[in-house]
């Protein structure tokens, strides 16, 4: 353990670990399996820190700022009967430690663009639960979800961030960070986490010796202060006060719309205690209308398989369901859920979801018949080895959006979903690492879905210009093509062709292309509606060219040209007052 | 011998240290002194005194056998003094665990083995490792007086809140090297960076301190792989893929050979690889057991992997494209084509790993009288007097016109004549398999 450089220990028996393992996380930049901007790189100790850039060591999420969430219509607030809880996180990071420890603080070692970490959890073994140990709600003084992403973001330095832990008692070595990135103005990233605690508990100890302490001084200063009395005496006021009201009204007596109307104004969480109350409550909560839309994300760490059960049992009809996050347990309770409640949903939201198997998703995919938005990213418990599971999607025939992200989609369901989902207006099959031949899935989707308006097709590596060339004759209602990373697209005639074809196009990624001049040249005559451009990557487009299709795309919104090492920055910062509403973007790397 | 270590973690991390075969003993007495103290309500809350030991003794006597009582007895004697006497010494993390189980009293549903943790025990029974010292000079040495360059790899804790990337270690002249520890393995590497980019103005250093830091990142981080003879070779393919995706690939263009050494200590073998001409020998008993081969296209040419500008490339508007497309000293091979071999390492042999600065300048024989110097046990210390005294002695023989060099000898047979030593960058990693 000594030779190990991802532990160390210091004289009063601290344990200082870095992370030994990942888990599971939500996103990721990098190709999966790759050690490029991958999440598995928060594992050990610091690379660069406190060097601050856009480093390939680093870990890096999927997306950032408000862009993405503009055009994705999955990633919309679902609108519910009652009050959405304090929460914001949009990804996670589930990390070991090798050693199992009272958890005393949290180091992260942010070097780029920090403070998009939004809470911090632990999984407490003695519960069996993942307990929160920090969130960004608890330093706020007026806790609301709109304060929190106003949160001010921290300078754009690299930082250790050790937040106030609220709980220092919980024996463990596995933690979750969350994280919000819609504020921030580009990637975050992070270089390391380090748990920081001992093996027994000085800490508590020290508290114990503490509190006693401080009972002991409570003791005596009762024992020879005057004013005493007096408090006790305003004590008796404020009791009498509270006892004459509650003669007055009994909140039970209140006419059911009012009720309603106050139930209105709880969470979940607080609706299912109120439910456990008393009779009348648990009729009132017991109402379907409050259980139509449901996101339970927000509660993934206290939801239970029981809660499911009596979801089960209150309500048949729930329209709009995101489970994402949550860790549901058993099988069989799922399914029944499922068949229950499910029949009616249109909407439905499982990012994440490691007990989605693919019997689960057959079910899905058999019981609700009315779907129209499926999203089933990161959840890699769905194989297709023994049967293709992912064929079922096929059935819904409904589906308008479909986000396939990071799963292990096969090649023979992607072309089955194609064929028969002919409602498709959304895909998003980014780094789908199964799927081997994305030309003829492009030539499929070309003759399939010309009404589609958003491809996301991130890290296709094997997309060629042969594949794209058809879908940009064929599907002339594209508004968003993401392209980023696919390496293997090295000419160009298909742009000419989209950019003729598809007058409403919005966002264009070409990250890591290496487009030249010419493209630029097409994207400034043709592109006039385009709102988000990405030409990360590219050295040889010249400033002119930039500034050019800043002045012809009026629209624009995102820019970004890091690492193009032929555009003077400089210049286009002078540019760039001109055109406010766009975002430039231009990320860098210390030398 | 036999020693356990047994975490004093209550969830149970068990670590034994021994030889491969009984470790899977050891693992299995834990499991079982574990199942045994679950079953009954426990093993140590009752009576914390004399008879603790005398359960584990009988627990530890049951499970191993042929094992004696005594043998055992010999081994805990050194933490818990005196087991007939009540008076013994409790570990330390015994007696914070057991006083937190009585503040807390949820926290007893494993009850509490501790037999030491700070490896006192398994200090005797250390399997084989690596000390490494390196040295080297860069070609730009050359002119002023030889500056030593020495530093050691003695093993420390990093200084967490101290940078580790920033400075450029690992770096000299155009080569690179890393020391890597991680767990079971100590991985050695060094890296050549081909010098034809100065030319068309690329520091040829990026691209193999690039590449051997990955290689040291990927192996502090855990490159969770089966360890066998292809695992050097894997290595270096997953670092080299791992630059191909940068987002910055102007920073990366360049070519390097590349030679990577895993030692394994579950089994005392040595993994390698080796693309190009750089390599390794290793030493035994004052002779050279084993020399790796080199892989040149043609003469002065090695194997090299790379990251060139591709057609559209950084450099499409100057001439230098076409040289680079033409520059026929610029090939890419690929990570597979790297030879890789496998052998199996004594306490005591020496491995010298070297740029071919060392090689094409020095004779084994030159090699052997230096390290017939160091002494058995050696410390460090003189590991780095060592790797420092051939690297000088490299440079002597460099810019020595008259010697007839293996350099010198390897071009004659290409019907090249020339004479003296070749100039170039010099990086040596001396190690010696330790206990």
């Amino acid at each position: 353990m000594e030779t190990n450089s991802t532990m160390y220990k210091d004289d009063r028996m601290v344990y200082y670990q870095f992370v030994h393992n990942v888990l599971d996380f939500s996103s990721q930049y990098g190709k999966e399996h790759s050690r490029s901007y991958t999440v598995s790189n928060i594992r050990g100790g610091i690379t660069n820190f406190p060097r601050y850039g856009d480093f390939l060591e680093s870990c890096v999420m999927r997306t950032y700022g408000p862009w993405w969430q503009e055009c994705n219509y999955l990633d919309q607030n679902i609108k519910q009967k009652i009050q959405q809880p304090l929460f914001i996180s949009q990804d996670f990071i589930e990390v070991e430690f090798e050693l199992k420890c009272f958890i005393n603080s949290v180091a992260i070692y942010e070097n780029f663009n920090p403070g998009s970490i939004v809470a911090i959890y632990a999984f407490d073994f003695d519960s069996d639960k993942w307990v929160k140990l920090w969130s960004i709600f608890e330093q706020m003084i007026n806790p609301s979800n709109s304060n929190a992403l106003k949160r001010t973001i921290p300078r754009k330095e690299s930082r250790k961030f050790m937040p106030n832990l609220m709980r220092k008692d919980i024996f463990s070595n596995l933690l979750r960070i969350e994280m919000e990135h819609s504020q921030m103005e580009y990637y975050s990233e992070l270089d390391a986490i380090e748990l920081i605690g001992a093996t027994y508990d000085i800490f508590h100890n020290k508290k114990v010796a503490r509190n006693l302490k401080a009972i002991g001084d409570d003791f005596f200063k009762k024992c020879s202060i005057e004013t005493s009395f007096l408090n006790e005496n305003i004590e008796d006021e404020t009791r009498i006060e509270i006892k004459e009201i509650s003669k007055d009204i009994n909140i039970i007596e209140l006419p059911d719309e009012l009720l309603d109307k106050i139930i209105s104004f709880l969470d979940l969480k607080t609706v299912f205690s109120l439910r456990s109350t008393c009779i009348k409550f648990y009729n009132l909560c017991n109402d379907k209308d409050i259980y139509k839309n449901l996101n339970i994300k927000p509660f993934w760490n206290c939801v239970n398989d029981k809660f499911l059960e009596t979801l089960s049992k209150i309500t048949d009809e729930i329209l709009i369901l995101d489970l994402s996050w949550t860790k549901f347990k058993q099988s069989i309770i799922f399914e029944k859920f499922l068949k229950n409640s499910c029949c009616q949903l249109t909407f439905l939201k499982m990012e994440c979801c490691s007990y989605l198997d693919s019997k689960m998703l057959e079910i899905i995919c058999d019981n609700c018949k009315f779907l129209t938005h499926l999203d089933i990213a990161s959840c890699l418990n769905i194989t297709s080895e023994e049967k293709p599971a992912f064929a079922s999607i096929s059935k819904l025939k409904n589906l308008e959006h479909l986000k396939l992200y990071r799963t292990k989609v096969d090649q023979n369901s992607m072309f089955k979903i194609i064929e028969s989902c002919q409602n498709l207006k959304y895909l998003n099959i980014g780094s789908c690492f199964q799927l081997n031949d994305f030309d003829s899935i492009m030539s499929c989707i070309s003759e399939n879905l010309k009404q589609i308006e958003s491809l996301d097709l991130w890290r296709s590596y094997s997309l060629t210009n042969l594949g794209l060339k058809r879908i940009a004759s064929k599907c002339k209602n594209l508004k968003e093509l993401d392209l980023g990373w696919c390496k293997n697209v090295t000419s160009y005639e298909w742009l000419r062709i989209l950019l003729e074809n598809c007058k409403d196009l919005r966002k264009l990624f070409l990250t890591s292309h290496k487009i030249t001049d010419n493209e630029i040249l097409l994207i400034a005559k043709h592109g006039k509606k385009l709102e988000q451009l990405d030409f990360l990557g590219s050295p040889f487009i010249s400033t002119e060219n930039i500034e050019l299709t800043l002045r012809s795309c009026p629209n624009l919104k995102l820019l970004d040209i890091s690492f193009c090492s032929n555009v003077d920055f400089e210049k286009i910062l002078l540019i760039s007052q001109f055109f406010s509403n766009c975002s430039i973007k231009r990320s860098y790397q210390g030398e | 011998m036999h020693s356990i270590v047994v975490n004093t973690s209550r969830y149970g991390s068990v670590t034994t240290t021994n030889s491969n075969a009984t470790s899977k003993l050891g693992k299995n007495l834990i499991k079982n002194i574990l199942n045994q103290c679950t079953n009954k309500t426990s093993l140590l809350n009752h009576d914390r005194s004399t008879n603790l030991l005398d359960k584990l003794k009988i627990l530890l006597t049951q499970t191993i056998p042929g094992y004696s009582t005594n043998r055992l007895l010999s081994l805990t004697n050194g933490h818990i003094t005196n087991t007939s006497s009540h008076s013994f010494r409790l570990p330390f993390f015994l007696f914070g665990n057991s006083l937190l189980s009585n503040l807390i009293p949820s926290f007893n549903e494993l009850p509490l083995i501790a037999i030491d943790k700070d490896h006192e025990l398994s200090t005797t029974t250390k399997n084989l490792h690596l000390i490494t010292a390196y040295s080297g000079y860069s070609k730009s040495y050359l002119n002023h007086n030889f500056n030593t360059n020495i530093k050691t790899t003695k093993i420390k804790f990093p200084n967490h809140n101290l940078n580790l990337g920033s400075n450029k270690k690992g770096v000299i002249g155009d080569d690179a090297w890393f020391i890597a520890k991680h767990k079971q393995v100590d991985v050695l590497g060094v890296a050549d960076g081909v010098g034809g980019w100065h030319e068309f103005g690329i520091d040829p250093s990026k691209f193999s301190f690039n590449l051997m830091k990955t290689c040291k990142r990927l192996i502090e981080q855990g490159f969770d792989l089966v360890i066998d003879n292809k695992t050097p070779i894997n290595l270096l393919e997953q670092s080299y893929k791992t630059l191909l995706e940068s987002k910055n690939n102007k920073l990366l263009v360049g070519s390097s050979t590349a030679c990577i050494l895993l030692f394994h200590h579950d089994t005392n073998y040595l993994h390698t690889c080796n693309l190009g001409d750089s390599g390794f020998c290793i030493i035994r008993n004052n002779k050279i057991i084993h020399r790796s081969q080199e892989q040149q296209h043609y003469f002065n040419s090695p194997y090299q992997i790379a990251i060139l500008p591709n057609s559209n490339n950084e450099f499409q508007d100057a001439p230098q494209e076409a040289l680079i497309q033409n520059d026929d000293s610029l090939f890419n091979d690929s990570p597979e084509s790297a030879i890789s071999s496998s052998i199996q390492l004594n306490e005591g042999d020496f491995i010298l790993v070297a740029t071919d600065g060392l090689w094409d300048n020095l004779t084994e024989s030159h090699l052997l009288v230096e390290l017939s110097k160091i002494k058995k046990n050696c410390l460090i210390e003189e590991l780095e007097k060592a790797a420092n005294n051939l690297a000088r002695k490299a440079i002597e023989m460099a810019l020595d016109p008259d010697y007839i060099s293996p350099f010198a000898k390897a071009a004659k047979k290409h019907g090249i004549n020339i004479k003296g030593g070749k100039p170039d960058d010099i990086t040596v990693l001396l190690a010696r398999v330790s206990k």
